[in-house]
């Protein structure tokens, strides 16, 4: 290979820079032309002495000239090139700082790490000691990046030193965290930094150091995200064993977790019985015995709940119902007790923040309003809702209905030309019962209250204009409705149907295979009444399927309800009557519980949003009598913050910014206290790592596997390239010396005059 | 604007004279500023030989009126010499294209210095009753005046000086040829040029002279500039009398050059200094007393030989 071409091929760190080396070059050439054209002309008369003199220094003249002229092009090509970092492959016989390495440490902080071993050390203090010992075996000329791999990783949080010294002191300052291990983002960022140019290309080696759950390693069909991640790096690393190095941090070990805890059912109210449901997970390898789940509930055990014996790998649901007597938030906590050893203990409490309103206030409108009970067209749906209420007060049909402090649901029955004088925001659900037509503006206004997160429930009869409900409630499918709506249809005599059909006999309705939770409890009953219920007539509606859920069917295909969703509410659409004017289904004992169902599916869970996992943002609406107080939050480990008052299209709001500690804070605002609940996620809960087969089999890359053992030794990786800048740059201060040596020698002698 | 200088003496300075217009008036200022600084002989001439009487007439200089033959017959007779010729020379200078050159404006060109000189000693010479020729060349021998001690001679020498330098080249030894076929006895013969050409042919040019038995003298005349190559920077020459251009680093060629022009000076000078020549050389910055002293020096060497001689054969 020429020396050219040798250089030709020659890799640079900034190629860029390399061209325009090259160009550079040039410039004393250049310069020379230009000089050489510039020139004074002067009539001379004893030219016979100047041309003898000419043809005597002629050799001498061009040798200088040239000579001169290439110790400068190659003096500005030596300096650019130095500039563009020109490397080789393999070490040569180069200095300690021309084959310097990056070393990138990922290290994970998870809360995962926070296992401690059968020495009591846990897992991240081990993962320390590694990297304080791995420093330590790097020659001094190389860089450091330590990159912390709790969420979100990002570049922002890697560091990058020579000095070792300011190099243990970020180790030292790495906290080990709440949250979940972020493959993707440290993979991202190494990438970064290997891409940074720090180092010669091939320089740069990457140690992951982590405990490597297998929960999200282990590729079932598809690869999971943290695999697609390390494939990323190791082929950004191309593809080089001795360029990524995986160090396993502790072994498996006996863990139990509390991993869910969550009211059943949306229908929450003051004074009524509220089921709440924890889960308990048994991650370890030996059975779980003798443990029990103690609830608590402002810091004071309520009650005390024996689990089973729970084998490893499984789960098990510890319900409890608790009943509240006043609204607003509370602070629920479900804490695991166990005999066994547990090496992770912060994932044995789970924490949850229940709002409990006083009632679920129901407004329901009637498109034809009746005089007595059950009838007109939403007798039926108030009765259902609220029974009592509408025995002792006979009328179903216009006027508030009086508070009832043990009715679950309050409804409000109006007709359609009281619809204007009422605020959407104080009810949890509107009903249309037969409700002929609503102006645009009335469409407008159950759109945003839906999208806010209110629900809706939509009965078909006689009177409904489907021309009206597809103009401005479907909107071509950006109105509030799942579908648009045909002209009323008689269903017809229904053939016999067999059980396996999902039907009854005789009965107009049939489920599908797919369970929706409003019909969930009725398809484990195929006798039900629901399934008797006959239907005479309904409303077509058309929908997409991919979009909108198909509760109920007819026995025909046609369906019967609907329910979608739209912004942060949920819709429902039954296309018949809500009366018995189009079936018989009110007087069904099952219709109660469907509307029930129903309701609890469209009503909105209020305060959800204040349970959150570690790392995420809580932003808490402000009412507009609230936007003046100063908020404070308490957080769980006990720090005050005053948290910012942001913007929200529907008003303000505070933001508490991203929660990184679990356990439950408190915000303050005025008068109302608000919790919120901070957990864990259980992605962290799953000690057993990963074992070298398997990890090679998902990553499918070369690496280096090492299972962390104290006292290690640790061999250093071989400098893959060779920097020659360091060279080049001796080679211009050399060039610098012999232009100056060369100028000085050719250059002519003063004018003497 | 001229200024007039403080001293007659600096009349003698290349820069001063560069201002004055007029040859004739540069040469006289030349003399007298190179003889201010003389101190003035008591002599007027030298050997004046009694030839005859003749009647005075109106207009005759009474100092020449013969008292002792008043006396004795109480007529006014003037007394005539048959005045002798000191020195009889020519006054050779060229004028070809090469001598035209000038390295500044404030300088005299080769040419302006050499008629300048040529014109001085003329006056001078005339002055002391020397017979003075001129002849100037450039490819060959463009002019001849045969010498002459008429005091209107030097007004015909000054005004042929005045002329400017021709295109042609330089052909001193054909020149010199020519002029030796002119002259018909011994004369002191001055050359003034810049010698731009073979060496071997001046010298053999110089060598037919010297044959026939003249005096000579070689004033080579160079441009300060030649001398000392003051050039910096890329720089074309563009040689007169079509000898071609070169462009070239100066500065490289500096010490080159001078050697060249050094070793040409010295070859001639030592052909010269083998004939018996005397050569001298000036350049244009130099002041002009140096080659009126030369001529003197020469002058006078000569007129005491010719005593001498005189004396040995009486």
């Amino acid at each position: 290979m020429s020396g050219l071409s040798f250089v030709a091929q020659m890799p640079f760190v900034h190629p860029s820079m390399a061209a325009a080396a090259l160009a550079v070059a040039t410039l004393p050439l250049i310069l020379h032309l230009l000089y050489r054209r510039r020139y004074v002309r002067v009539p001379w008369a004893a030219m016979v002495f100047l041309l003898a003199a000419s043809r005597r220094s002629l050799r001498r003249m061009r040798l200088e000239k040239w000579l001169l002229l290439f110790t400068r092009v190659v003096l500005v090509l030596a300096a650019g090139l130095a500039v563009a970092r020109p490397f080789v492959r393999g070490s040569l016989l180069a200095a300690p700082s021309a084959t310097r390495t990056h070393h990138v440490v990922l290290i994970d902080n998870s809360l995962s790490m926070a296992a401690k071993s059968d020495r009591g050390a846990t897992r991240f203090d081990e993962a320390k000691s590694y990297v304080e010992r791995l420093m330590g075996s790097f020659p001094v000329e190389d860089l450091v990046s330590l990159v912390p791999l709790a969420a979100p990783c990002t570049q922002a949080v890697a560091t990058t030193s020579r000095d070792r010294r300011f190099a243990r002191e970020q180790l030292a300052a790495i906290p080990l965290t709440s949250q979940k291990t972020d493959f993707v983002g440290a993979a991202d960022v190494a990438m970064t930094l290997i891409q940074s140019k720090e180092v010669a290309p091939g320089n740069t080696v990457v140690y992951l150091i982590s405990d490597l759950p297998a929960e999200l390693l282990k590729s079932q069909q598809l690869p999971t995200p943290a695999v697609l991640a390390l494939r990323r790096l190791a082929d950004a690393l191309e593809k080089s064993e001795e360029r990524l190095t995986i160090i396993r941090i502790g072994e498996a070990s006996n863990n139990a977790a509390v991993t869910g805890f969550w009211p059943e059912g949306s229908l929450l109210a003051v004074n009524t019985p509220v089921s709440l449901v924890a889960e308990v997970a048994n991650f370890g390898s030996q059975s779980l015995r003798g443990a029990s789940l103690e609830f608590v509930r402002a810091g004071r055990t309520i009650r005390r709940e024996p689990l089973p014996p729970l084998d490893p790998g499984r789960r098990t649901n510890v319900p409890v119902t608790i009943e509240f007597s006043t609204s607003g938030t509370h602070p629920l906590e479900a804490r695991l007790v166990e005999n066994s050893p547990d090496a992770l203990v912060e994932d044995n409490r789970r924490f949850l923040s229940l709002e409990v309103p006083e009632t679920i206030r129901v407004l329901v409108v009637d498109g034809r309003p009746g005089a007595g009970l059950l009838t007109g067209h939403a007798g039926f749906v108030l009765t259902a809702l609220a029974p009592s209420t509408t025995q002792e007060r006979g009328s179903t049909t216009s006027g508030r209905a009086p508070d009832n402090p043990s009715g679950m649901i309050n409804p409000k029955a109006l007709g359609e030309s009281d619809f204007d004088q009422e605020v959407l925001g104080d009810y949890a659900m509107v009903v249309l019962c037969n409700v002929p037509r609503l102006t645009a503006a009335q469409w407008k206004l159950l759109e945003r209250f839906v999208s806010q997160g209110g629900g809706l429930l939509v009965f078909g009869g006689d009177l409904v204009s489907p021309d009206n409900y597809n103009r401005f409630g479907f909107a071509e499918g950006s109105g509030v409705l799942p579908g648009r709506l045909s002209k009323p249809t008689q269903l017809g005599d229904q053939p016999t149907r067999s059980v396996e059909e999902g039907g009854v006999a005789g009965g107009s309705l049939r489920i599908d295979a797919a369970v929706h939770p409003i019909v969930s409890e009725f398809a484990k009953v195929p006798s039900s009444g629901l399934f008797a219920a006959r239907v005479e007539q309904f409303l077509p509606i058309a929908v997409d399927e991919h979009r909108v859920d198909v509760v109920l069917r007819y026995w025909n295909g046609e369906p019967a309800w609907v329910a979608s969703s739209f912004g942060k509410g949920r819709i429902v659409v039954c296309t018949t009557s809500a009366n018995m004017s189009w079936n018989n289904l009110p007087a069904k004992g099952d219709f109660v519980s469907l509307l029930l169902n129903t309701v609890a599916h469209l009503v909105p869970r209020p305060g959800m949003h204040r349970n959150v996992e570690v790392g995420q943002c809580v932003v808490e609406p402000l009412a507009p009598n609230q936007s003046s107080l100063i908020p404070r939050l308490v957080r769980s480990d006990g720090a005050q913050l005053e948290p910012a008052i942001v913007a929200i299209p529907s008003g303000t709001a505070v933001s508490l910014g991203s929660l990184q500690t679990s356990g439950m804070s408190t915000l303050s605002i005025g008068s109302e206290t608000l919790h919120v609940a901070v957990n864990p996620s259980t992605e962290e809960s799953f000690l057993t790592p990963m074992d070298e087969a398997g990890l090679r089999t998902a990553i499918d890359r070369p690496f280096r596997f090492v299972v962390q053992v104290d006292g290690a030794a640790f061999a250093r990786t071989a400098p893959r390239a060779t920097e020659l800048a360091q060279g080049l740059f001796i080679a211009v201060l050399v060039l610098l010396l012999l232009e100056a040596i060369l100028a000085t020698a050719f250059s002519p002698r003063g004018v003497q005059t | 604007m001229l200024t007039h200088p403080r001293h007659p003496r600096e009349f003698l300075d290349p820069q001063v004279l560069s201002k004055i217009a007029g040859l004739e008036l540069r040469a006289r200022l030349v003399v007298e500023g190179f003889f201010s600084g003389l101190h003035h002989s008591p002599h007027r001439g030298l050997s004046v030989e009694f030839a005859d009487h003749r009647i005075y007439t109106q207009g005759d200089d009474l100092r020449h009126i013969d008292w002792k033959v008043y006396g004795k017959t109480d007529k006014y007779y003037i007394k005539e010499y048959e005045q002798e010729t000191n020195l009889e020379m020519v006054l050779v200078v060229d004028c070809s294209e090469s001598m035209a050159y000038r390295s500044s404006p404030s300088l005299l060109s080769k040419h302006e210095y050499a008629t300048c000189v040529a014109a001085s000693i003329a006056y001078l010479a005339l002055q002391q009753q020397d017979a003075v020729g001129l002849a100037l060349f450039d490819e060959h021998l463009t002019q001849y005046f045969k010498p002459s001690n008429n005091a209107h001679h030097w007004k015909t020498i000054a005004h042929e000086l005045s002329g400017k330098t021709g295109p042609s080249k330089t052909s001193l030894g054909r020149a010199l040829h020519e002029l030796a076929e002119r002259l018909t006895h011994r004369t002191m013969i001055i050359l003034i040029s810049d010698l731009l050409d073979d060496p071997d042919v001046i010298l053999k040019g110089l060598k037919h002279l010297r044959f026939e038995h003249h005096e000579l003298i070689v004033w080579n005349i160079w441009d300060e500039a030649e001398l000392t190559f003051p050039f910096t920077g890329p720089t074309m020459f563009e040689g007169l009398e079509s000898s071609g251009h070169l462009l070239t680093e100066p500065r490289s060629l500096r010490e080159r050059y001078l050697a060249e022009v050094a070793q040409f000076q010295s070859r001639l000078q030592k052909g010269c200094g083998s004939m018996q020549v005397e050569f001298a050389v000036f350049h244009t910055a130099q002041p002009l007393d140096g080659a009126l002293s030369g001529y003197l020096a020469t002058r006078n060497a000569r007129l005491r030989a010719r005593a001498s001689r005189a004396m040995g054969r009486g």
